[in-house]
Protein backbone atom coordinates (compact mmCIF):
# COMPACT_ATOMS: atom_id res chain seq x y z
CA UNK A 1 0.00 0.00 0.00
CA UNK A 2 2.94 2.22 1.14
CA UNK A 3 4.75 1.30 -1.90
CA UNK A 4 1.55 2.07 -4.02
CA UNK A 5 1.52 5.82 -2.77
CA UNK A 6 4.92 6.24 -3.47
CA UNK A 7 4.88 5.63 -7.00
CA UNK A 8 2.32 7.66 -7.47
CA UNK A 9 4.02 10.72 -6.62
CA UNK A 10 6.53 10.24 -8.72
CA UNK A 11 6.46 11.36 -12.90
CA UNK A 12 8.69 10.08 -15.38
CA UNK A 13 11.72 12.92 -15.73
CA UNK A 14 11.65 12.76 -20.03
CA UNK A 15 7.77 12.40 -19.69
CA UNK A 16 7.30 15.89 -18.08
CA UNK A 17 10.25 17.81 -20.31
CA UNK A 18 8.36 16.74 -23.28
CA UNK A 19 5.09 18.52 -21.82
CA UNK A 20 7.13 21.45 -20.59
CA UNK A 21 8.54 21.81 -24.02
CA UNK A 22 5.66 21.28 -25.70
CA UNK A 23 4.12 23.74 -23.50
CA UNK A 24 6.72 26.40 -24.28
CA UNK A 25 6.90 25.99 -27.67
CA UNK A 26 3.21 26.24 -28.58
CA UNK A 27 2.62 29.02 -25.85
CA UNK A 28 5.94 30.98 -27.58
CA UNK A 29 4.19 30.43 -31.24
CA UNK A 30 1.29 31.31 -30.26
CA UNK A 31 2.83 35.22 -28.89
CA UNK A 32 4.95 34.97 -32.08
CA UNK A 33 2.08 34.97 -34.09
CA UNK A 34 0.36 37.42 -32.51
CA UNK A 35 3.05 40.02 -32.33
CA UNK A 36 3.73 39.18 -36.08
CA UNK A 37 0.18 39.96 -37.14
CA UNK A 38 0.32 43.13 -34.96
CA UNK A 39 3.59 43.87 -36.88
CA UNK A 40 1.93 43.05 -40.48
CA UNK A 41 -1.03 45.64 -39.66
CA UNK A 42 1.55 48.18 -38.32
CA UNK A 43 -0.13 48.17 -34.95
CA UNK A 44 3.34 49.86 -33.21
CA UNK A 45 3.91 52.05 -36.23
CA UNK A 46 7.49 51.85 -37.26
CA UNK A 47 8.50 50.35 -33.91
CA UNK A 48 7.61 46.82 -34.44
CA UNK A 49 11.42 45.80 -33.88
CA UNK A 50 10.99 47.43 -30.07
CA UNK A 51 8.00 44.84 -29.53
CA UNK A 52 9.79 41.52 -30.99
CA UNK A 53 12.69 41.94 -29.04
CA UNK A 54 11.26 42.64 -25.59
CA UNK A 55 9.31 39.37 -26.23
CA UNK A 56 12.00 37.83 -27.56
CA UNK A 57 13.39 38.57 -24.21
CA UNK A 58 10.90 37.52 -22.51
CA UNK A 59 10.35 33.78 -23.70
CA UNK A 60 13.88 32.78 -25.79
CA UNK A 61 15.75 32.14 -22.34
CA UNK A 62 13.72 30.05 -20.84
CA UNK A 63 12.02 28.21 -23.98
CA UNK A 64 15.87 27.87 -25.12
CA UNK A 65 16.59 26.30 -21.87
CA UNK A 66 13.61 24.01 -21.48
CA UNK A 67 13.97 22.57 -25.56
CA UNK A 68 17.53 22.37 -24.93
CA UNK A 69 17.43 19.95 -21.83
CA UNK A 70 14.36 17.94 -23.71
CA UNK A 71 16.86 17.41 -26.88
CA UNK A 72 19.63 16.63 -24.32
CA UNK A 73 17.74 13.66 -22.49
CA UNK A 74 16.17 13.05 -25.85
CA UNK A 75 19.60 11.91 -27.29
CA UNK A 76 20.94 10.39 -23.99
CA UNK A 77 18.18 7.49 -23.53
CA UNK A 78 19.31 6.15 -20.59
CA UNK A 79 18.22 8.68 -18.64
CA UNK A 80 14.58 7.70 -19.42
CA UNK A 81 14.58 5.88 -16.07
CA UNK A 82 14.52 9.00 -14.14
CA UNK A 83 11.74 10.04 -11.92
CA UNK A 84 10.75 13.25 -10.48
CA UNK A 85 8.00 14.65 -8.27
CA UNK A 86 4.83 15.23 -9.22
CA UNK A 87 4.18 17.96 -6.89
CA UNK A 88 7.29 20.04 -8.52
CA UNK A 89 6.63 19.20 -11.88
CA UNK A 90 2.94 20.42 -11.64
CA UNK A 91 4.68 23.54 -9.68
CA UNK A 92 6.96 24.19 -12.48
CA UNK A 93 3.75 24.04 -15.27
CA UNK A 94 1.40 25.80 -13.60
CA UNK A 95 4.59 28.35 -13.33
CA UNK A 96 4.85 28.15 -16.87
CA UNK A 97 1.33 28.42 -17.91
CA UNK A 98 1.06 31.45 -15.53
CA UNK A 99 4.17 33.13 -17.21
CA UNK A 100 3.50 32.34 -20.43
CA UNK A 101 -0.77 34.06 -20.02
CA UNK A 102 0.86 36.80 -18.39
CA UNK A 103 2.81 37.55 -21.49
CA UNK A 104 -0.46 36.94 -23.26
CA UNK A 105 -2.09 39.50 -21.42
CA UNK A 106 0.45 42.25 -21.72
CA UNK A 107 -0.95 41.95 -25.57
CA UNK A 108 -4.91 41.41 -24.63
CA UNK A 109 -4.81 44.75 -22.33
CA UNK A 110 -3.57 46.88 -25.17
CA UNK A 111 -6.68 47.69 -26.90
CA UNK A 112 -8.58 48.55 -23.27
CA UNK A 113 -6.07 50.68 -22.23
CA UNK A 114 -5.74 54.61 -23.49
CA UNK A 115 -1.92 54.00 -23.81
CA UNK A 116 0.51 53.04 -26.56
CA UNK A 117 0.81 49.66 -26.98
CA UNK A 118 4.95 50.09 -26.66
CA UNK A 119 4.16 51.44 -23.35
CA UNK A 120 2.05 48.65 -21.89
CA UNK A 121 4.64 45.93 -22.83
CA UNK A 122 7.94 48.27 -21.23
CA UNK A 123 6.13 48.77 -17.97
CA UNK A 124 4.64 44.90 -17.75
CA UNK A 125 8.20 44.15 -17.95
CA UNK A 126 8.77 45.46 -14.69
CA UNK A 127 6.37 42.59 -13.13
CA UNK A 128 7.75 40.39 -15.83
CA UNK A 129 11.37 40.22 -14.83
CA UNK A 130 10.39 39.41 -11.02
CA UNK A 131 8.47 36.39 -12.31
CA UNK A 132 10.65 35.37 -14.90
CA UNK A 133 13.09 34.83 -12.30
CA UNK A 134 10.74 33.10 -9.78
CA UNK A 135 9.56 30.84 -12.74
CA UNK A 136 13.44 30.09 -13.43
CA UNK A 137 14.01 29.07 -9.97
CA UNK A 138 11.23 26.86 -10.19
CA UNK A 139 12.82 25.46 -13.42
CA UNK A 140 16.26 25.17 -11.80
CA UNK A 141 14.58 22.76 -9.00
CA UNK A 142 12.94 20.96 -11.11
CA UNK A 143 16.10 20.11 -13.45
CA UNK A 144 17.97 19.57 -10.61
CA UNK A 145 15.82 18.03 -8.49
CA UNK A 146 16.58 14.68 -7.41
CA UNK A 147 14.49 11.86 -4.78
CA UNK A 148 17.39 10.13 -2.32
CA UNK A 149 16.48 6.64 -3.69
CA UNK A 150 17.42 7.69 -6.63
CA UNK A 151 20.60 9.03 -5.84
CA UNK A 152 21.37 5.62 -4.09
CA UNK A 153 20.32 3.45 -7.07
CA UNK A 154 22.80 5.71 -9.03
CA UNK A 155 25.86 5.34 -7.12
CA UNK B 1 69.43 56.51 10.36
CA UNK B 2 68.02 59.56 8.45
CA UNK B 3 68.02 57.46 5.14
CA UNK B 4 66.01 55.15 6.93
CA UNK B 5 63.15 58.04 7.30
CA UNK B 6 63.91 59.03 4.10
CA UNK B 7 63.10 55.98 2.82
CA UNK B 8 60.27 55.18 4.70
CA UNK B 9 58.94 58.45 4.22
CA UNK B 10 58.96 58.14 0.29
CA UNK B 11 56.20 56.02 -0.21
CA UNK B 12 53.76 58.31 1.91
CA UNK B 13 55.34 61.20 -0.56
CA UNK B 14 53.85 59.32 -3.41
CA UNK B 15 50.60 58.92 -2.07
CA UNK B 16 50.73 63.08 -1.42
CA UNK B 17 51.43 63.82 -4.34
CA UNK B 18 49.25 61.19 -6.04
CA UNK B 19 46.51 62.41 -3.74
CA UNK B 20 47.36 65.97 -5.01
CA UNK B 21 47.37 65.06 -9.14
CA UNK B 22 44.12 63.31 -7.98
CA UNK B 23 42.57 66.49 -6.76
CA UNK B 24 44.15 68.89 -9.39
CA UNK B 25 42.23 66.95 -11.94
CA UNK B 26 39.08 66.31 -10.57
CA UNK B 27 38.95 70.45 -9.92
CA UNK B 28 39.63 70.62 -13.23
CA UNK B 29 37.11 68.61 -14.56
CA UNK B 30 34.82 69.85 -12.28
CA UNK B 31 35.43 73.50 -13.92
CA UNK B 32 35.18 72.16 -17.45
CA UNK B 33 31.93 70.53 -16.69
CA UNK B 34 30.55 73.82 -14.75
CA UNK B 35 31.23 75.34 -18.13
CA UNK B 36 29.65 73.60 -20.02
CA UNK B 37 26.55 73.98 -18.23
CA UNK B 38 26.59 77.42 -18.27
CA UNK B 39 22.74 79.07 -19.02
CA UNK B 40 21.50 79.26 -22.34
CA UNK B 41 21.87 83.31 -22.46
CA UNK B 42 25.43 82.92 -22.51
CA UNK B 43 24.99 81.43 -25.68
CA UNK B 44 24.65 83.20 -29.15
CA UNK B 45 21.02 84.02 -29.66
CA UNK B 46 19.64 82.24 -32.86
CA UNK B 47 18.27 84.76 -35.72
CA UNK B 48 14.93 84.52 -36.81
CA UNK B 49 13.88 82.63 -39.77
CA UNK B 50 10.09 83.92 -39.51
CA UNK B 51 9.81 86.67 -42.77
CA UNK B 52 9.33 90.81 -41.33
CA UNK B 53 5.89 91.94 -41.86
CA UNK B 54 5.52 95.17 -40.76
CA UNK B 55 2.95 93.74 -38.10
CA UNK B 56 5.49 91.31 -36.85
CA UNK B 57 6.92 92.73 -34.14
CA UNK B 58 6.57 89.99 -31.35
CA UNK B 59 8.11 86.87 -33.91
CA UNK B 60 9.86 84.76 -31.93
CA UNK B 61 12.71 84.32 -32.16
CA UNK B 62 13.67 80.74 -32.38
CA UNK B 63 11.96 78.06 -35.13
CA UNK B 64 10.33 76.32 -32.49
CA UNK B 65 6.59 74.83 -32.68
CA UNK B 66 4.11 77.17 -31.87
CA UNK B 67 1.49 76.32 -28.84
CA UNK B 68 -0.70 79.13 -27.96
CA UNK B 69 -1.42 82.56 -29.13
CA UNK B 70 -0.56 85.61 -27.74
CA UNK B 71 -2.40 87.36 -25.32
CA UNK B 72 -1.38 91.53 -25.16
CA UNK B 73 -2.69 93.18 -22.51
CA UNK B 74 -4.97 95.53 -22.95
CA UNK B 75 -6.02 94.82 -25.96
CA UNK B 76 -9.70 94.14 -27.07
CA UNK B 77 -9.01 90.63 -29.04
CA UNK B 78 -6.32 88.35 -28.15
CA UNK B 79 -3.48 88.30 -31.29
CA UNK B 80 -3.81 85.31 -33.11
CA UNK B 81 -0.15 83.75 -33.90
CA UNK B 82 1.09 86.39 -36.73
CA UNK B 83 2.29 85.20 -39.52
CA UNK B 84 0.33 81.95 -38.99
CA UNK B 85 1.59 78.43 -38.60
CA UNK B 86 2.14 76.22 -41.52
CA UNK B 87 -1.69 75.00 -42.51
CA UNK B 88 -2.60 71.79 -43.89
CA UNK B 89 -4.48 73.42 -46.33
CA UNK B 90 -6.35 76.53 -47.58
CA UNK B 91 -9.19 78.39 -49.29
CA UNK B 92 -10.45 81.58 -49.97
CA UNK B 93 -14.22 82.46 -50.00
CA UNK B 94 -15.23 84.11 -52.35
CA UNK B 95 -17.12 86.90 -50.70
CA UNK B 96 -16.78 89.37 -53.78
CA UNK B 97 -20.59 89.51 -53.82
CA UNK B 98 -20.83 91.70 -50.71
CA UNK B 99 -21.72 95.03 -52.06
CA UNK B 100 -19.39 98.18 -50.42
CA UNK B 101 -21.38 98.92 -46.97
CA UNK B 102 -20.39 95.32 -45.56
CA UNK B 103 -18.87 95.26 -42.61
CA UNK B 104 -16.82 93.13 -40.40
CA UNK B 105 -20.43 92.10 -38.17
CA UNK B 106 -22.13 90.97 -41.49
CA UNK B 107 -18.92 89.22 -42.62
CA UNK B 108 -18.65 87.29 -39.20
CA UNK B 109 -22.76 86.65 -39.32
CA UNK B 110 -22.02 84.78 -42.68
CA UNK B 111 -19.50 82.98 -41.18
CA UNK B 112 -21.06 82.46 -37.87
CA UNK B 113 -24.30 80.97 -39.48
CA UNK B 114 -22.73 78.70 -41.77
CA UNK B 115 -20.56 77.44 -38.72
CA UNK B 116 -23.64 77.19 -36.09
CA UNK B 117 -26.02 75.54 -39.10
CA UNK B 118 -23.20 72.83 -39.55
CA UNK B 119 -22.77 72.50 -35.35
CA UNK B 120 -19.98 74.18 -35.15
CA UNK B 121 -21.37 76.65 -31.80
CA UNK B 122 -18.26 76.98 -30.27
CA UNK B 123 -15.38 79.87 -32.18
CA UNK B 124 -12.90 81.70 -31.05
CA UNK B 125 -12.22 85.54 -31.96
CA UNK B 126 -8.84 86.51 -32.54
CA UNK B 127 -7.17 89.75 -33.77
CA UNK B 128 -4.62 89.62 -36.76
CA UNK B 129 -3.19 92.71 -38.81
CA UNK B 130 -6.20 94.37 -40.23
CA UNK B 131 -8.91 92.25 -40.06
CA UNK B 132 -9.54 89.36 -37.13
CA UNK B 133 -9.77 85.64 -37.36
CA UNK B 134 -12.69 82.93 -36.47
CA UNK B 135 -11.67 79.44 -35.11
CA UNK B 136 -13.41 76.70 -34.89
CA UNK B 137 -13.08 73.73 -32.09
CA UNK B 138 -11.22 70.55 -32.86
CA UNK B 139 -13.39 68.16 -34.35
CA UNK B 140 -13.04 64.34 -34.57
CA UNK B 141 -13.52 63.55 -38.59
CA UNK B 142 -13.32 60.59 -40.79
CA UNK B 143 -10.45 59.88 -43.19
CA UNK B 144 -12.26 61.67 -45.87
CA UNK B 145 -13.10 64.87 -44.42
CA UNK B 146 -16.07 64.52 -42.99
CA UNK B 147 -17.45 65.41 -39.42
CA UNK B 148 -16.94 61.77 -37.04
CA UNK B 149 -20.64 62.87 -35.87
CA UNK B 150 -20.93 59.58 -33.46
CA UNK B 151 -17.66 61.34 -31.54
CA UNK B 152 -17.18 64.48 -32.92
CA UNK B 153 -15.50 66.26 -30.17
CA UNK B 154 -13.02 63.93 -29.17
CA UNK B 155 -9.63 64.99 -29.48
CA UNK B 156 -7.93 61.84 -29.04
CA UNK B 157 -8.47 58.14 -30.03
CA UNK B 158 -10.56 56.38 -26.81
CA UNK B 159 -9.75 52.45 -25.74
CA UNK B 160 -12.28 50.06 -26.45
CA UNK B 161 -15.02 49.75 -23.42
CA UNK B 162 -15.87 47.28 -22.09
CA UNK B 163 -19.15 48.54 -21.61
CA UNK B 164 -19.95 48.80 -25.13
CA UNK B 165 -17.35 45.58 -25.95
CA UNK B 166 -17.85 44.40 -29.27
CA UNK B 167 -15.51 41.52 -30.27
CA UNK B 168 -14.75 42.84 -34.08
CA UNK B 169 -13.41 46.46 -32.62
CA UNK B 170 -11.45 44.54 -29.78
CA UNK B 171 -9.63 42.46 -32.83
CA UNK B 172 -9.21 45.62 -34.98
CA UNK B 173 -7.68 47.50 -31.92
CA UNK B 174 -5.69 44.44 -31.08
CA UNK B 175 -4.16 44.19 -34.27
CA UNK B 176 -4.04 47.37 -36.49
CA UNK B 177 -3.31 50.50 -35.39
CA UNK B 178 -6.71 52.72 -35.34
CA UNK B 179 -5.85 56.11 -37.14
CA UNK B 180 -7.93 59.23 -35.48
CA UNK B 181 -8.24 62.61 -37.99
CA UNK B 182 -8.87 65.83 -36.41
CA UNK B 183 -9.68 69.46 -37.94
CA UNK B 184 -9.56 72.73 -37.15
CA UNK B 185 -11.16 75.45 -39.30
CA UNK B 186 -9.28 79.47 -39.10
CA UNK B 187 -10.95 81.42 -40.98
CA UNK B 188 -9.10 85.07 -41.36
CA UNK B 189 -10.33 87.91 -42.89
CA UNK B 190 -7.68 90.55 -43.32
CA UNK B 191 -6.68 93.28 -45.93
CA UNK B 192 -2.96 92.23 -45.31
CA UNK B 193 -1.14 89.40 -47.46
CA UNK B 194 -0.79 86.41 -45.38
CA UNK B 195 2.51 84.85 -46.13
CA UNK B 196 2.71 81.57 -43.04
CA UNK B 197 5.17 81.16 -40.66
CA UNK B 198 6.52 78.04 -42.00
CA UNK B 199 6.35 76.41 -38.70
CA UNK B 200 4.03 73.64 -37.97
CA UNK B 201 1.76 73.84 -34.56
CA UNK B 202 1.16 71.02 -32.40
CA UNK B 203 -2.57 69.55 -31.63
CA UNK B 204 -2.88 70.92 -27.98
CA UNK B 205 -1.91 74.28 -29.28
CA UNK B 206 -4.47 74.58 -31.86
CA UNK B 207 -6.68 73.11 -29.27
CA UNK B 208 -5.64 75.81 -27.06
CA UNK B 209 -7.27 78.51 -29.50
CA UNK B 210 -10.73 78.02 -28.43
CA UNK B 211 -10.08 78.52 -25.17
CA UNK B 212 -7.97 81.62 -25.77
CA UNK B 213 -9.63 83.38 -28.07
CA UNK B 214 -12.59 85.92 -27.56
CA UNK B 215 -16.29 84.81 -27.99
CA UNK B 216 -17.09 87.87 -30.03
CA UNK B 217 -15.97 90.73 -31.85
CA UNK B 218 -15.57 94.02 -30.37
CA UNK B 219 -18.39 96.56 -31.28
CA UNK B 220 -15.45 99.09 -32.59
CA UNK B 221 -14.29 96.28 -34.63
CA UNK B 222 -18.02 95.00 -36.05
CA UNK B 223 -18.46 98.63 -37.78
CA UNK B 224 -15.33 98.21 -39.20
CA UNK B 225 -16.09 98.34 -43.45
CA UNK B 226 -14.93 94.79 -45.25
CA UNK B 227 -13.33 96.50 -48.64
CA UNK B 228 -12.32 95.24 -51.96
CA UNK B 229 -9.14 94.54 -50.15
CA UNK B 230 -9.74 92.27 -47.58
CA UNK B 231 -10.52 88.84 -48.23
CA UNK B 232 -11.52 85.53 -46.23
CA UNK B 233 -8.72 82.98 -46.28
CA UNK B 234 -9.84 79.93 -44.55
CA UNK B 235 -6.66 77.63 -43.31
CA UNK B 236 -7.64 74.28 -42.15
CA UNK B 237 -5.31 72.34 -39.91
CA UNK B 238 -5.22 68.85 -39.66
CA UNK B 239 -3.88 66.42 -37.25
CA UNK B 240 -3.54 62.38 -37.24
CA UNK B 241 -2.97 60.50 -34.58
CA UNK B 242 -1.76 56.96 -35.26
CA UNK B 243 -2.78 54.57 -32.79
CA UNK B 244 -3.93 55.04 -29.10
CA UNK B 245 -1.83 56.79 -26.47
CA UNK B 246 0.16 58.26 -29.65
CA UNK B 247 1.22 61.50 -30.24
CA UNK B 248 -0.84 63.17 -32.84
CA UNK B 249 0.91 65.57 -35.77
CA UNK B 250 0.05 67.59 -38.56
CA UNK B 251 -0.95 66.37 -41.74
CA UNK B 252 1.16 68.91 -44.33
CA UNK B 253 0.04 69.12 -46.87
CA UNK B 254 -3.74 67.84 -46.36
CA UNK B 255 -5.24 65.38 -48.83
CA UNK B 256 -7.95 67.05 -49.55
CA UNK B 257 -7.60 70.89 -50.91
CA UNK B 258 -9.04 73.74 -48.63
CA UNK B 259 -12.35 73.94 -50.25
CA UNK B 260 -12.95 70.32 -49.82
CA UNK B 261 -12.45 70.55 -46.18
CA UNK B 262 -15.29 73.39 -45.98
CA UNK B 263 -17.66 71.68 -48.58
CA UNK B 264 -17.14 67.95 -46.84
CA UNK B 265 -17.97 69.98 -43.47
CA UNK B 266 -20.78 71.45 -44.93
CA UNK B 267 -19.71 75.45 -44.52
CA UNK B 268 -18.96 76.44 -48.25
CA UNK B 269 -22.07 75.53 -49.42
CA UNK B 270 -23.68 78.25 -46.37
CA UNK B 271 -20.96 80.24 -47.20
CA UNK B 272 -21.89 80.90 -51.11
CA UNK B 273 -25.20 81.35 -50.52
CA UNK B 274 -25.69 83.84 -47.75
CA UNK B 275 -23.41 86.51 -49.63
CA UNK B 276 -26.14 87.12 -52.37
CA UNK B 277 -28.40 89.05 -49.82
CA UNK B 278 -25.63 91.49 -49.47
CA UNK B 279 -25.58 91.74 -53.56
Amino acid sequence: MANTNKTSTKIQMNKCQTNLMITWTIGSALLLIIVWLQIMFTHYGNNGRDAIEWLASAIMPTWSLVVGVWANNAINKDKDIEKVDKGIYRAVLFASIAYLLFILSAFAIQPLIARSPLEVLKDSSLVLALFQGILCAFIGIFYTYRPKEQNVTRK
Amino acid sequence: MDDDNFNKSRPRNKVFITAFIITVALFLCLLVTNRRNLPSSFDKTPTSSYPNTPTNIETPQTPTIITEASVTPGSVLPEFPWPPPEPSTRAIVPFNQLNQFATFKDVDWIISTALTEEGYDERSYFEVPYGFAIITRLEHITPFAEPDYSNRWASELSPVRLNNFSLSNYLEALFSAPKGYYRVFVFIITSDIIIQSGMPISQSGAQGWIIEGANKLPTWMESLHFTEDHDCTVYVYEFIQSGIGSEPYQNIPSQYSGQKHLERAGIWQTLIRLPQKYK
